[in-house]
C-alpha cells in the first residue's frame, strides 16, 4: 500500500470519528500545499465533493486559522457576507456553523481540521485540537515513510538496500560475523 | 445556531468555568478602587490602540473609523527580509475587525492602529508577527492587542525583549493564550496581560485566575463579533475576551496617562467579579 493512500485513509478514519463524536454534518481536513490549503480526507454531507478542493490562504475561515495559528467556532457563518458560499454551494452543503482548528507540527501550520454543524458539547475545540494533533502526526509519519521509500528506491542504493535485507534474515552468529566485519571496514575507513 | 448554554470554552478556560471559578485577594485599600476611578469617563481619549492581527474595515459603523496603519509582510528584497506598508488596507478575514469593534465599543475616543500580519503568505510568520509588535513598540502606541500567537520557540528571546521593552515603555500588551492546551508566546510570558474567554456576555465584566499563566478571563464565548463588509458573526475564541481587555486598559489609560502596566494591572485586579 503506498504511503499516500494509507495517509489517506488514516485521515479519513480521523474525521469520520470526529464527525461521529460531535454528532456533526460533516468534517474535514485540508493540507497546506504552498499558499492554498488541499482538502485531503473528508467525512459526511458532502465529502466525496470536497476532497481535493483548493483554496488560497488569503481567505475565510479556514485560511484566517491556518494563518494565525488560533482556533475558531462561528454559529452563524452565512452572516459573514464573504463566507465563500461558492465552494460550500460546489460541496452542495452550506452549514451554519463551522469549527476550525489548526494542524501544527513542529511549531509551524500544516492545514486546517473543520466540522461543521456540530451539536454542541463541552469542550469541543479541545476534542477537534487533540484530533488535529493525530492528523499532524499522521501527515508526519506519512511523509517521513515517502522519504524512506524514495531513499529505498534509489538505483544508486540498490545493491546496500539488498545487503541490509539479506543481514536482517541472517542467522545470529551470521549478523554478529557480518556486524565485526563492517566495523572493521568502517574502522579501516576512518 | 448553537445554544449558547452549550457552548465549549476554548482551552485554558477552565479556570473561569462555574463552580470552579476562585475567588483572588487583590490589594485592599483603606478606599477601595471602584470602576470610575480605575477608568474615569470610560472614553480612552486619545490613546493609541494597535490591533495587531488581519486589518481591520475602518468603515465598519462598529468601528467608527481607524487613525492609521501599516501592512507588516515578508519581503526577501527588504531589510531584515520584512516590508512595512504604511497606509489604509483592508482585513482580510474579518478577524481583525471583530478585535477593532470591541475594543472601539468599550473605548469609544480611542484612536485605532491596524498592524496587518496576517496574509497570504505563511512564510516567516514568528518574525512578522514580531515585527508587528516592534512597529506598535516604536510607534508611540498605549495599547497592543494580540489576538494570536505562536508556538515556535525559534523567536523566544526576540518576543522576550519586545515584551522588556513594552514593559519599560509603559505599553500595556495584550495577548490571548492559544486555544489548544499547549503554551503559546507571548501569551506565556509574565510582563503581557495574558486572557481567556469565559462565559459572560457583559464586556465591562471580567474575572482573574487565582492560578496563571492566564491572568484575565474576558467574554469569548458566543460573542457578537463584527465581521467583514459591516456584518457580524457569532463566534467563540480567546481572540475576542484579549480585546475586551485591551479596551477596558484604554480607558484605564485614558483616565490615567503614564501609568504603567503594572499599576493598570493592579487596578483591573480590583475590579474583577471573583473577589
Amino acid at each position: 500500500m503506498s504511503a499516500v493512500r494509507t495517509e489517506s485513509e488514516l485521515l479519513t478514519t480521523i474525521v469520520a470519528a470526529l464527525r461521529e463524536q460531535m454528532s456533526a454534518a460533516a468534517c474535514s481536513v485540508a493540507l497546506l500545499d504552498g499558499d492554498e490549503l488541499e482538502f485531503r480526507a473528508a467525512d459526511g454531507v458532502g465529502a466525496d465533493l470536497v476532497v481535493g478542493l483548493r483554496l488560497p490562504v488569503g481567505r475565510g475561515l479556514a485560511g484566517y486559522v491556518v494563518a494565525s495559528g488560533q482556533a475558531l467556532a462561528v454559529s452563524d457563518v452565512h452572516r459573514d457576507q464573504r463566507f465563500d458560499a461558492e465552494t460550500a454551494a460546489s460541496t452542495g452543503y452550506v452549514p451554519t456553523s463551522i469549527l476550525a482548528v489548526p494542524v501544527e507540527y513542529d511549531d509551524g501550520p500544516i492545514g486546517v481540521l473543520e466540522v461543521l454543524d456540530r451539536q454542541p458539547g463541552s469542550h469541543d475545540l479541545e476534542t477537534a485540537a487533540r484530533s488535529a494533533q493525530q492528523i499532524a502526526l499522521v501527515v508526519h509519519l506519512a511523509r517521513s515513510g515517502a522519504e524512506v521509500n524514495a531513499v529505498l528506491s534509489d538505483p544508486r542504493l540498490e545493491e546496500l538496500v539488498g545487503l541490509v535485507q539479506q543481514f536482517g534474515q541472517a542467522a545470529e552468529p551470521d549478523r554478529a560475523l557480518a556486524a565485526a566485519l563492517l566495523r572493521a571496514v568502517l574502522a579501516h575507513g576512518s | 445556531m448553537t445554544d449558547p448554554a452549550e457552548s465549549s470554552p476554548p482551552a485554558w478556560s477552565e479556570a473561569f468555568e462555574p463552580g470552579r471559578l476562585r475567588p483572588i485577594r487583590p490589594v485592599r485599600l483603606s478606599a477601595p478602587i471602584t470602576r470610575t476611578a480605575a477608568w474615569g469617563d470610560g472614553l480612552g481619549t486619545g490613546v493609541k490602540v494597535a490591533v495587531v492581527d488581519s486589518g481591520i474595515d475602518a468603515d465598519h459603523p462598529r468601528v467608527a473609523g481607524v487613525t492609521g496603519g501599516v501592512v507588516v509582510e515578508p519581503d526577501e528584497s527588504a531589510e531584515g527580509g520584512i516590508r512595512f506598508v504604511e497606509g489604509p488596507h483592508q482585513d482580510l478575514y474579518g478577524h481583525g475587525t471583530a478585535c477593532a469593534a470591541i475594543i472601539r465599543g468599550l473605548a469609544p475616543a480611542c484612536e485605532l492602529y491596524s498592524v496587518r500580519v496576517l496574509g497570504a503568505a505563511l512564510t516567516g510568520r514568528s518574525a512578522v508577527l514580531a515585527a508587528g509588535i516592534q512597529w506598535a513598540l516604536d510607534h508611540g502606541m498605549d495599547v497592543v492587542n494580540l489576538s494570536l500567537s505562536t508556538r515556535s520557540r525559534a523567536l523566544l528571546d526576540v518576543f522576550y525583549e519586545l515584551v522588556d521593552e513594552a514593559a519599560v515603555a509603559n505599553v500595556m500588551l495584550v495577548s490571548a493564550v492559544n486555544n489548544v492546551p499547549a503554551p503559546s508566546f507571548p501569551s506565556q510570558f509574565s510582563g503581557v496581560f495574558s486572557v481567556a474567554a469565559y462565559a459572560g456576555q457583559d464586556p465591562e465584566h471580567f474575572v482573574a485566575n487565582p492560578l496563571p499563566p492566564v491572568e484575565f478571563g474576558a467574554p469569548g464565548i458566543d460573542v457578537e463579533v463584527a465581521w467583514t463588509d459591516g456584518g457580524s458573526l457569532v463566534a467563540t475564541g480567546n481572540s475576542f475576551a484579549a480585546p475586551h481587555i485591551a479596551g477596558l486598559l484604554a480607558r484605564i489609560v485614558g483616565a490615567h496617562p503614564g501609568i504603567t502596566p503594572a499599576e493598570a494591572k493592579t487596578l483591573l485586579r480590583a475590579l474583577v467579579d471573583n473577589q
